[in-house]
């Protein structure tokens, strides 16, 4: 694997490939007959995600489900089986001038299956939503080897319950996802990546609220802080005492572009923004693969997300800051998701901060944290790794139960499967 | 009433809600008999008039110590049978929760009440440079918990989303009287998507109290024109070109011949009645690219022979085009005594075919066949006229109306695009989906609603098996 791999290694006996939906039925009503967990796989770019399991398993390679089932470019819409790598998928939709608006690290190995389910958002979350948005037909097969679908080929439908939803996000615990049907986007014509430093919090939620009513309608909102490896090279001219970066996103057609960025620079002139620039289109496209790539797990001790209310991003940065001066932090800021990476000198005291600060503060904040990858994860303890549970946990389970009552999918990896 | 109703259930709801908030008495009952979809009717017998949540979970306890059927209720504009008290019971209407609790411009959110109605929420943020997006055409009385549990649409989902897309979260009763919330003002949250498994459910997994909805900035500036064309077949293909050419226009409405001549007759805004078709097509956004994109629009219209391309001049231009489209429906009673509406979605390619097909079949079933709708989503909505005091056209009408679904489904299509499937469609569950996905869905509901005294006999042809008598059994195929 390139870049930082698993804390620890997954418990598994035996590996498959299936290469069709009834393949994958079939092992797993196999599997469900013997009691034996299954860990679905696609890339294995993100196996970090979600808490270490224990019991013994079969690894199930999504690998081989990856045909192109149905693209209908006029309609927008493309159906692809679960294995298929984004970036494939990208290069296929680029032809037609058609893409998904995901950012995703790895995006030659990550599979769609693998972003779905881990429910993957980067920064143009902002302007484009979230996965779930653009999913409109689903076929997973449950942990009793049942094949089953929601949603279906139209970019309408309300027939039935929305598995496409419930599925998204679900780490693969109530069925593997096997095929979806997305909803495409448009390329836009035109980008500008602008760029400022801010001096204090302060400063950056008074931006950040005046973003909120922008004449502009950014794309993305980003803010950077700590030693991003980054800020060495491919920064126009990054103002060393600033406390962090702002990136915003703009996209469109050429003259809404160019709209936005004279109103943009105009808008920061007011506010207390410095060295503000729009970085040159060379250096946007490693600014650009950087704000998706740096989601990844790092060579660090922790990587933790936490998400609150947007307002309330910068009381998370300061305090993680606080914490650890040396963080690698980055913010969805439009969208209240914090990313950080801890540094190594901090991971003894990482899983008692976890619990006596970051998560109080988390939820103080109406979200949550949820530790995503690093050397520190199996040591934590699931208070530590999830903070509390949801007052729907038990809701959550029961549903789990009926997809999955030999619990054998992805077994003691939720949040709510207490196992 | 049923005999599971009885005086001591009655007056223990009293006690709830206190006298002025229970309807028990016949006469007032019959307007709870049914929602907008009027075929198939039955009455409640209590009807409920919660003020909070914890009224809302003492009710539900209260139904399930008697083990009595109850289901929600907004303002019944519903056009499937989603709030049709199948079984009797209690019906628990919502509409006197109606606070705006809170709206957050900063966080881009309001908190509000399931019982607000929809366009309360777009007048308390007039001015603000917010709005709520989901605009269905019964957004004067819908509310928004009724749009939470129908996953509502509307003419400008095309661009902004339906309901889902808008829904941060829920406070809800469980079947069994717990009250959760589900989500919040924070995105993403821990978990399983319970907020996306609840948006859409039509009332039969909780009972949605109150919703965090995500608010969207005002367009800067908008252009919305009319095209005008000589055939239908011109217009639908202007329609998939104009989606093809990567444009994503904030709606995209067509209306035929025959609703034009009504919505002409009742608001006279001038629509050229010798037109087969019309597009009322709308771009929002900056106002730096809307010329552009309205240009572009405007030259795909007359490579599709469009006969003229008109524009809005004014404000006041775009909200009679608007109010004509949005009320096409009320429009329908000049043609006849009664009608039903469809629903079906195709792929946006396939319309042209699909509406040539709905003229076949209303000639073949000498069905009078009118059409506006999102052409925009594909989403159709043929409206069939008919006499309700004739038996023999309403036997019509349903064929008609079933083989347009079938013909929707063949097409690589849905049923329902934001009616819902209530009690009106169930029978095409099974021709949309497999037996393992109508199980999945029925272990989904067991999940939520696992006695299934939770709004029954809803979604799900399995529903039957709830044991509770139907009220018109042969009725409810398509209308």
């Amino acid at each position: 694997m390139e870049h930082a791999t698993l804390s620890a290694p997954l418990p598994i006996s035996e590996n498959v490939t299936p290469a069709s939906v009834e393949e994958v039925a079939t092992c797993l009503l196999g599997a469900a007959s013997t009691g034996t967990a299954v860990y679905p796989i696609g890339g294995g770019t993100s196996l970090d995600f979600g808490r270490l399991p224990s019991q013994l398993g079969m690894a199930l390679q999504t690998t081989g489900l990856n045909r192109i089932v149905d693209y209908q470019p006029r309609d927008m819409t493309i159906s692809v089986e679960a294995g298929f790598t984004l970036q494939a998928l990208q290069q296929t939709l680029a032809e037609e001038n058609q893409r998904l608006p995901w950012d995703v690290p790895f995006a030659n190995r990550a599979t769609i299956g693998g972003i779905l389910a881990t429910n993957h958002n980067g920064p143009r979350r902002y302007g484009d939503g979230t996965v779930r948005d653009d999913v409109i037909g689903i076929q997973a097969v449950d942990g009793q080897g049942n094949v089953f679908r929601g949603g279906g080929n139209v970019v309408k439908n309300v027939a039935g319950y929305d598995f496409c939803k419930l599925l998204t996000g679900s780490l693969g615990t109530l069925g593997i996802v096997t095929r979806v049907t997305l909803k495409l986007k448009p390329c836009p014509a035109a980008m500008a990546l602008w760029t400022g430093s801010f001096a204090t919090w302060d400063d950056l939620e008074q931006i950040l609220a005046a973003l909120v009513t922008s004449a502009c309608r950014p794309s993305a909102v980003e803010v950077l802080a700590g030693p991003h490896e980054i800020l060495n090279s491919a920064w126009p001219s990054a103002a060393p005492d600033a406390l962090g970066w702002l990136l915003v996103a703009l996209e469109g057609s050429e003259a809404e572009v160019d709209w936005m960025s004279q109103r943009l620079e105009q808008e920061w002139h007011a506010q207390p923004v410095r060295s503000v620039e729009r970085i040159a289109d060379d250096h946007a496209n490693r600014v650009w693969q950087h704000l998706t790539e740096s989601a990844a797990p790092q060579k660090t001790s922790l990587s933790l997300r936490i998400n609150v209310v947007p307002s309330a991003t910068i009381e998370i940065l300061a305090l993680l800051r606080e914490i650890d001066p040396q963080a690698v932090l980055q913010a969805h800021a439009g969208n209240g998701i914090v990313l950080a990476h801890f540094s190594e000198d901090l991971a003894q005291d990482l899983p008692r901060l976890l619990v006596q600060r970051i998560h109080p503060s988390a939820r103080k904040h109406r979200g949550h944290a949820m530790a995503l990858s690093g050397p520190l994860l199996p040591e934590l303890t699931r208070q530590a790794f999830f903070g509390p549970p949801p007052s729907t946990a038990s809701l959550m389970a029961a549903v789990k139960k009926q997809f999955d009552p030999h619990h054998i999918l992805n077994p003691g990896r939720a949040i709510f499967d207490l196992e | 009433m049923s005999s599971a109703v009885d005086y001591s259930l009655l007056e223990q709801l009293r006690e709830i809600v206190g006298h002025d908030s229970v309807l028990s008495a016949h006469s007032e009952l019959v307007v709870y008999e049914c929602d907008g979809f009027v075929i198939e009717k039955n009455c409640p017998d209590v009807v409920v008039f919660p003020r909070t949540v914890q009224q809302v979970s003492e009710i539900v306890r209260l139904c399930n110590e008697h083990q009595v059927p109850f289901l929600p209720r907004g303002a019944g504009t519903s056009l499937a049978g989603g709030c049709l008290p199948v079984g009797g019971g209690v019906m628990i209407v919502l509409t006197r929760m109606r606070e705006i609790l809170e709206i957050d411009l900063r966080n881009r959110c309001a908190f509000v009440e399931s019982g607000v109605v929809n366009l309360w929420l777009t007048k308390a943020l007039k001015g603000t440079g917010f709005h709520y997006a989901p605009d269905p055409s019964s957004q004067g009385a819908c509310t928004i918990g009724g749009n939470v549990a129908t996953n509502s649409g509307g003419p400008h989902t095309l661009k902004y989303g339906v309901t889902v897309n808008h829904v941060l979260g829920v406070e809800a009763v469980l079947a069994d009287g717990t009250i959760v919330e589900v989500g919040g003002p924070a995105e993403d949250p821990t978990g399983l998507d319970l907020v996306g498994a609840l948006v859409g459910s039509e009332g039969t997994l909780a009972i949605v109290t109150k919703a965090w909805v995500r608010l969207t900035r005002d367009p800067e500036g908008v252009r919305t024109m009319l095209a005008v064309f000589d055939s239908a077949d011109a217009a639908t293909n202007a329609i998939s070109q104009i989606i093809g050419a990567g444009i994503i226009p904030a709606a995209l409405e067509m209306m035929d011949q025959g609703i034009l001549i009504a919505v002409e007759q009742a608001f006279r805004f001038g629509f050229p009645l010798d037109a087969a078709a019309i597009l009322l097509i709308e771009v929002d956004g900056l106002e730096a690219g809307l010329d552009e994109s309205r240009d572009r629009i405007e030259a795909i219209c007359h490579e599709n022979e469009a006969r003229e391309v008109r524009h809005a001049q004014d404000a006041k231009q775009r909200a009679l085009l608007w109010k004509s489209r949005k009320q096409a429906f009320g429009a329908v009673g000049r043609l006849s005594p009664s009608y039903c509406t469809q629903d079906g979605v195709v792929p946006r390619t396939k319309l042209p075919h699909m509406l040539r097909r709905i003229t076949e079949i209303g000639q073949a079933h000498e069905v009078r066949i009118v059409n506006v709708f999102h052409a925009g989503d594909g989403n159709l909505h043929p409206i069939l006229l008919f006499d309700e005091r004739d038996t023999e056209q309403i036997g019509r009408v349903l064929r008609a109306s079933e083989e347009i679904l079938d013909e929707c489904l063949a097409c690589g299509g849905s049923v329902t695009g934001e009616h819902g499937i209530g009690v009106e469609k169930i029978e095409f569950m099974s021709k949309m989906f497999t037996p393992s996905d109508l199980e999945a869905m029925a272990r989904l509901r067991s999940a939520f609603n696992p006695e299934n005294r939770l709004s029954p006999c809803k979604m799900l042809p399995t529903a039957g098996a709830c044991g509770l008598e139907q009220v018109h059994p042969g009725r409810r195929a398509a209308l």
